[in-house]
């Protein structure tokens, strides 16, 4: 793994390799070990595509994790189809690729454009926030999620009003002009759909603001969840971190995800991850079906992950028609944290959905929930 | 809109474009001396901020110290990478070196950022402020950080002005730039000055980034994005002038706190469509005529 997202990419790795242990201690699948061979996907669509030709024309790979991000995902989707590769992704969200032909090979495990709109709603929901802004880096998902929350709100019965909606470069770092009309503007919420730096960057220049900081913003599919993160914008802005959210893509499943984290602690040295449940439980998912379907014909594959019916530490995994996880209560649903400071240190503490909360989101100013 | 809010998210981009001009002020120092353009510049700009993080953080300097320690720790990089470039390249006699120079620099950078990113796991770094708190003007919010780092960006480019019109040095490095033949006639050497010259260019953009990165933080590639919007000031301001970096930088600066303002996802396109205009009907950029080099 390369690049700036190689701890994320080595995440996935290590949660699949967790699957495929335990799968081969229990004998396999067919009766036959599995094994993980690995590609770097690299910077470039080019190199993922390079590296998907070495794995399916060199190595005979019949499966596949991956890639990781969207644009990689969609240049590689066209080869692997033509060799009915079957592959599960879980880290790209957008929708709009599951479709035919294509999607008749493709899988989706982790995270989803309904479901980071979801983390949304549940969060405007949450701080009764009459009005909002959304904000996103201009890429195909944040207009996806964008498009799909204003279809939610009427669906969960949500009363709240965008106010207004804008996109930035995924090279932007400064976000003084943003943040100056969230100022103006004074919405009751701020959603935010960045990936990567680019949140942290907007979060910090946020927090800074005097007139923005107190107002509660959701931050989706952000760094921020790791301890570093979240102690450097307390660093840059003390107290500042008060009124912020996170918005996981991952479910928390009481007494699996622990276990599934007790085991990453122990192997790898971190007990928290949006990345690892995912993969593990796409192998395990794969390994379902493969021992369902008899055969690794991934034809016969493809349809025996049809009756898929998985709960493991990355959530409740059943696929609608267009491969992708139902979402909604019960299903995947993601999970929202509020970001608590408690005697100078960080906290984030589970806040929904209500049936895993182990913390009522409250206002910091009045240290009651909100109303 | 009311006009205080203009004037203040104005502000708030003079603020910015100060510290890109900095930067851009380097790059150009280089080209007017060297005749190339450092490919490697955006990296020297994260390694200004990986710098204050080691100073500060690991080493345990007071944050002024580091940045100090950072600044001069770049230069003297700056010119070890000189010396270890063959003396053919120091300076571009031709368009061929030029490229060669400029390959050169690229590979360094891609080497640096792989090298970084193995020491670090690719991640961000907390980069320790001068100064933490913010004051807001018409909702637009200026954090001390900043206000200091265009102080003394402010400062830096009056003293490197200064040093470039009135040391001895200083003149020796623009008789260079402007005429090499007759500078080395006069007795100007031209190894020492293209040393000399593309340290301060690299402590230049080191100084952008120790003053940048605790704003925005810094990781192993941060340094490409920075790198081309410094090619895009030195462009608009003029290739080889002082005035035009900072010209540019403001101009930048300004142009992309009000575009993403009002129309943030085409603020590039519409920023570098403005500039290619302004380099159709100019092409030296705007100061690029009009000052001598520096």
């Amino acid at each position: 793994m390369s690049g700036s997202y190689a701890p994320s990419g080595e995440q996935v790795l290590q949660g699949a390799e967790l699957a495929v242990a335990q799968i081969n201690s229990q004998g396999g699948v067919l009766g036959h070990p599995l094994k993980i061979v690995s590609q770097d996907e690299g910077p470039t669509t080019s190199t993922a595509i390079q590296a998907a030709q070495i794995l399916v024309t060199q190595d005979h790979v019949q499966f596949l994790i991956g890639p990781y991000w969207s644009g990689d995902v969609a240049a590689v989707m066209p080869f692997l189809y033509q060799h009915k590769v079957l592959e599960v992704l879980t880290v790209s969200a957008v929708d709009s690729f599951m479709t035919p032909p294509y999607n008749a090979y493709t899988f989706r495990v982790g995270e989803d454009d309904h479901q980071n709109a979801l983390l949304g709603v549940a969060f405007l929901n949450m701080t009764h926030a009459g009005t909002f802004v959304y904000l996103g880096e201009d890429y195909l998902w944040t207009h996806e999620v964008y498009n799909f929350t204003l279809q939610m709100l009427p669906q969960y019965g949500v009363n709240s009003t965008l106010l207004w909606a804008a996109y930035y470069p995924g090279t932007a770092t400064d976000y003084s002009s943003a943040i100056a009309r969230i100022a103006a503007t004074h919405p009751g919420a701020v959603l935010v759909y960045m990936s990567g730096e680019n949140s942290v960057d907007f979060i910090k220049q946020y927090v800074s603001n005097p007139a923005t900081r107190n107002i509660p913003v959701l931050l989706v599919d952000t760094p921020l969840i790791l301890p570093s993160y979240a102690q450097s914008v307390q660093a840059a802005v003390p107290g500042g971190i008060n009124y912020v959210f996170i918005g996981a893509p991952s479910d928390y499943v009481p007494g699996v995800t622990d276990k599934f984290f007790a085991l990453t602690q122990e192997e790898y040295g971190y007990s928290s991850s949006i990345f690892a449940p995912d993969a593990y439980d796409a192998v395990m998912i794969l390994a379902g079906a493969i021992q369902g379907a008899g055969t690794t014909n991934t034809t016969a594959v493809a349809r025996a992950m049809m009756a898929t019916d998985y709960t493991g530490p990355g959530g409740h995994v059943v696929f609608t028609p267009q491969h992708t996880p139902v979402v909604g209560y019960g299903y995947k649903t993601g999970t929202v944290y509020q970001v608590v400071i408690r005697n100078g240190a960080i906290y984030d503490e589970r806040v929904w959905p209500p049936y895993v909360a182990n913390f009522t989101a409250v206002n910091p100013a009045t240290g009651q929930p909100y109303r | 809109m009311p006009t205080a809010f203009i004037f203040s998210l104005a502000l708030s981009g003079l603020e910015y474009g100060l510290i890109l001009g900095l930067m851009a002020a380097g790059l150009s120092l280089i080209y007017g001396v060297m005749g190339n353009v450092n490919t490697a510049h955006g990296t020297f700009y994260m390694l200004g901020g990986f710098l204050l993080f080691l100073f500060s953080v690991a080493l345990g300097l007071p944050v002024p110290a580091a940045i100090a320690v950072a600044v001069i720790a770049s230069f003297a990089l700056g010119m070890a990478v000189i010396f270890v470039l063959p003396a053919n390249l120091r300076i571009a006699a031709s368009a061929d070196d030029a490229n060669l120079i400029m390959i050169a620099m690229l590979m360094l950078a891609i080497a640096v950022e792989y090298l970084l990113d193995m020491l670090t796991g690719g991640t961000t770094l907390p980069v320790p402020s001068l100064a933490v708190g913010a004051i807001a003007i018409s909702h637009v919010a200026f954090t001390y950080q900043g206000i200091i780092a265009a102080v003394i960006s402010a400062a830096v480019y009056a003293a490197l002005a200064a040093f470039l019109r009135c040391s001895r040095i200083g003149k020796a490095i623009r008789a260079y730039a402007q005429n090499r033949e007759l500078a080395e006639a006069l007795g100007v050497e031209g190894s020492r000055v293209v040393a000399l010259a593309f340290g301060i260019g690299v402590a230049l953009a080191a100084l952008s980034g120790v003053l940048l990165t605790p704003i925005y933080g810094v990781n192993s590639s941060s340094g490409w994005d920075m790198l081309v919007i410094a090619f895009v000031i030195v462009t608009l301001g003029g290739l080889g002038s002082l005035y035009g970096s900072l010209m540019g930088g403001v101009i930048y600066g300004i142009g992309y706190s009000l575009l993403s303002y009002y129309v943030p996802n085409y603020t590039y396109i519409i920023l570098l469509a403005a500039i290619y205009v302004i380099i159709i009907l100019k092409p030296t950029g705007i100061m690029g005529e009009i000052v001598e080099k520096f």
